[in-house]
């Protein structure tokens, strides 16, 4: 079973176009041999009636007179053209009166039924014959029909003409054919080369072989497709080439930026470390000055004048502020080195505010400012988290907001968010505001807002980014909205996990 | 190319193939038609000879002696066919022409009552109703003339400038039952004691005291002018209405020698036997074909007859006066 599905466009092409020109030439030379055929014959019918007419024309009154010899010769003169091969003369009844090619044929006074036919027939009358065309006329004076005509004109030159067109339709239909054969195989190898070669750069190309391009030198369609299939070939290994590199690079930069983030950690914890080491160092003098100065201010070592009073008391609150510089500083290299642990046990919210609404009332009131606390309800009585690093954050941000605040108000709000599975710790003031601009950077060391704003205010720049680092190891994340000269909120949000003993019973 | 297109093409080319196949379906080796004839005269009367041979009826059938029936009869059948209609309460139903080679013939059908109406020159006309019995009715305008006459002429630049000059000289006459071709000219030359012989050819000597003449036959009338004209007679005999037509300049050429008296144009005859209610109804029927466009336009057909009328003497009086000429030939 031949699988013609499989068969090469070029042959498929070629074999219709073949059968379809072979088909036309063997119609159009059939068509023509019979148009021919058609044509003759109507030729020889005029023929015959033109010869009949003249006849008639002639031999009308030798038929009347019944001059017998006369219109044998008459008939008999048109034979020696050889396309006349027979020719009868009947008289009014159909009688054979003259038969031009055979004088002494027992027919002549005979009633042929051709002649009584043609006596009666008021049209002239074809007989088609194997080898010649019967054409018979009946003549007719006034209303007497006095006899009738009948030649034969031979076929032999229509089967002659014939067999010529059909030898010279045969041999134009081969040569055609042939010709047309060949220019099929040309133009389906025309057509198909491309399209080969198109499908053979896209084969190699399938397979991973970009190195190649589809060459075709005609300008047409295909040419088209193929400078489109080199473009993208091309544009497919340079776009390969650049993956390539970009992961290259990409890898390279991925192992630069383990090391340089290895070296970060490391540089970190050595940091810290050294913070750490340091600030024990430094705290242990410290806490001796410190102490020293205490002694010195109440006496221990004698009374001390005005002056001597000043001095140890700006040296003890320069002491202090050293102190709480080293204690921040040890707290947030801690954090950065890791060393801080959150710890996750149950403690009391409600208390916790309470007894940090004690604190920072009494400090508001000292900087004439009016501290309100607001606690849902609904918030648990017991949550599950590190309450000391919890009570920082408060107090930093409680202490910030007092700092920032000359007049008005310090809001301390918490609130749970049961759906979201969160619970909520606002501190909102009535201070000088934060400007846009420094609201991203509020939370980085050393910052505080730069300009008159901060001058007057005095801080280790550390407190924000300790509160946000402990914000984040408890799980929860702290954001902040202000307005110039109206205020500033500060918002914590923790993961609210409700420690089973608080957990109400049904 | 889809296989859709291909099959699309594919069964177009088979379409022009098919095509190509059925109409060149080849004609059977033996097959018969019929084509309309080419003769018109044919393919209208046919239905009617048809219908002549399925009923019994009487046929009037006119007689005519030409050397041409087939000339001759398209002119005599629409006349026949209109009289033949004229007679339909005679019994008539066909008309019919009957066309004899000769005068000896013709006499010959007369005789045998063959034929009922023949038209003639007084002449032959005269010969006819004392051999054959016929009966002169009418006289005939033929070639829009009620008579005509002979002129005799020769060439203007021979030695013959009258009827006198023609002694030792041959002329030219049409034809021995010719009235103005033959009787006219001859009668005309004895009363002018002129001895008028035959001769056999147009070489034969003619006596000083003579005048020759030879029947030229001719198809046409004008042949004899220009037997003239061409110098093979010296002088002959036509009718005046053929001279009359000759061409001005060919007339100046010509010196007329002398001109016959009138005779009617043409003479309707009918057999002796025919019952009187059909020769009365043939007489008013071509006594007024001139009247009706219908009668006018078979008459013109009729060798440009413009009408029939009454001899204005008489037809005795007409065939009298050709006996005493032809007795002055004798």
């Amino acid at each position: 079973m031949i699988n013609r599905a499989t068969w090469p466009l070029a042959i498929k092409l070629t074999l219709v176009m073949t059968v379809m020109i072979v088909l036309t030439v063997g119609a159009v030379t059939l068509l023509s041999i019979r148009r021919e055929q058609a044509t003759f014959r109507t030729d020889l019918e005029q023929q015959g009636e033109l010869l009949l007419d003249s006849l008639t024309a002639s031999g009308a009154d030798l038929l009347y007179r019944l001059q017998l010899t006369s219109l044998q010769n008459l008939i008999g003169g048109l034979g020696t053209t050889k396309a006349i091969v027979a020719g009868w003369v009947y008289d009014a009844q159909g009688h054979v009166l003259a038969d031009a090619f055979s004088p002494d044929s027992p027919l002549i006074g005979a009633v042929d039924d051709s002649g009584k036919n043609l006596v009666d027939s008021p049209t002239t009358v074809f007989n088609w014959q194997d080898n010649q065309l019967l054409a018979g006329k009946a003549v007719v004076l006034g209303r007497q029909t006095i006899g009738a005509f009948r030649i034969g004109l031979s076929t032999a030159p229509l089967e002659a003409k014939m067999i010529t067109l059909r030898d010279e339709g045969l041999l134009v239909a081969l040569v055609a054919s042939l010709t047309g054969i060949v220019v099929s195989i040309l133009l389906s190898r025309t057509l198909t080369e491309p399209l080969r070669i198109l499908t053979s750069a896209t084969e190699r190309a399938a397979q991973g072989d970009l190195s190649q391009t589809a060459s075709i030198r005609s300008h047409d369609e295909v040419a088209i497709l193929a400078n489109s299939f080199n473009t993208m070939v091309v544009r497919l290994r340079t776009t390969i080439q650049e993956m390539q590199q970009r992961t290259d690079e990409v890898r390279r930069s991925e192992q630069e930026l383990k090391a340089a983030n290895a070296l970060a950690q490391e540089s970190v914890r050595l940091k810290s470390e050294f913070l750490s080491a340091i600030s024990h160092e430094l705290r242990t003098p410290l806490n001796a000055i410190l102490g020293f100065s205490d002694l010195l201010l109440v006496g221990m070592f004698g009374p001390l004048n005005e002056q001597q009073t000043t001095k140890v008391s700006r040296l003890k609150e320069n002491g202090s502020r050293l102190l709480l510089l080293i204690n921040d500083l040890l707290d947030l290299s801690r954090i950065e080195a890791g060393r801080v642990e959150v710890q996750q046990k149950p403690f009391a919210p409600h208390l916790l505010i309470d007894h940090l609404t004690e604190q920072m009332e009494s400090l508001a009131v000292q900087n004439s400012l009016i501290f309100e606390k607001s606690v849902d309800p609904t918030l648990p009585e017991s949550l599950v988290g590190d309450e000391q690093r919890l009570e920082q954050v408060i107090v930093n941000l409680v202490s910030n907001a007092i700092k920032f605040t000359r007049e008005g108000s310090i809001s301390l709000k918490v609130w749970p968010d049961t759906a979201a599975q969160r619970w909520l710790i606002s501190v909102k003031d009535t201070g000088i505001g934060i400007p846009p601009h420094a609201l991203d950077t509020i939370f980085e060391e050393f910052r505080q807002v730069e300009g008159g704003y901060s001058r007057p205010y005095q801080g280790t720049g550390l407190g924000l980014a300790i509160t946000r680092n402990l914000v984040r190891l408890m799980g929860g994340k702290i954001s902040v909205t202000s307005t110039l000269d109206v205020g500033s909120t500060f918002l914590v949000e923790l993961p609210l996990v409700v420690a089973e003993m608080s957990k109400p019973t049904i | 190319m889809s296989k859709r297109h291909l099959v699309a093409i594919v069964l177009s080319t088979l379409s022009i193939f098919l095509q190509a196949c059925s109409s060149a379906t080849p004609t059977p080796a033996t097959a018969t038609k019929q084509t309309t004839n080419a003769n018109p005269a044919a393919a209208t009367m046919a239905p009617t000879t048809q219908a002549t041979s399925s009923v019994a009826g009487k046929t009037l059938t006119i007689g005519e002696i030409a050397s041409s029936p087939s000339a001759t009869i398209p002119k005599f059948q629409p006349l026949a066919d209109y009289l033949a209609a004229s007679l339909a309460d005679a019994g008539y139903t066909a008309g019919a022409v009957k066309i004899a080679p000769d005068f000896d013939t013709m006499i010959k059908w007369l005789k045998k009552d063959e034929i009922d109406l023949i038209f003639d020159s007084p002449y032959p006309a005269m010969i006819e109703v004392d051999q054959a019995g016929v009966k002169p009715i009418l006289r005939r305008w033929k070639g829009g003339v009620a008579i005509y006459s002979t002129i005799l002429f020769a060439r203007t630049d021979s030695n013959i400038q009258s009827i006198g000059d023609l002694k030792g000289k041959m002329l030219a006459l049409e034809e021995p039952t010719s009235t103005s071709g033959y009787m006219l000219p001859k009668a005309y030359l004895a009363a002018a004691g002129l001895q008028i012989v035959e001769k056999p050819s147009v070489d034969a000597p003619v006596a000083s005291n003579e005048v020759g003449y030879i029947f030229v036959r001719p198809d046409n009338d004008v042949d004899i002018i220009q037997w003239v004209l061409s110098g093979k007679t010296p002088a002959g005999a036509v009718n005046s209405t053929t001279f009359n037509a000759f061409s001005a300049d060919g007339k100046k050429t010509l010196v007329v020698l002398g001109e016959t008296e009138a005779v009617p144009r043409h003479i309707a005859m009918v057999r002796s036997d025919l019952e009187s209610s059909v020769v009365d109804s043939i007489k008013a029927t071509l006594l007024k074909m001139d009247s009706t466009s219908a009668g006018q336009a078979i008459l013109t057909q009729f060798e440009k007859t413009t009408k029939f009328d009454e001899f204005p003497d008489g037809a005795a009086a007409a065939l009298a006066r050709m006996r005493e000429l032809y007795k002055l030939t004798q």
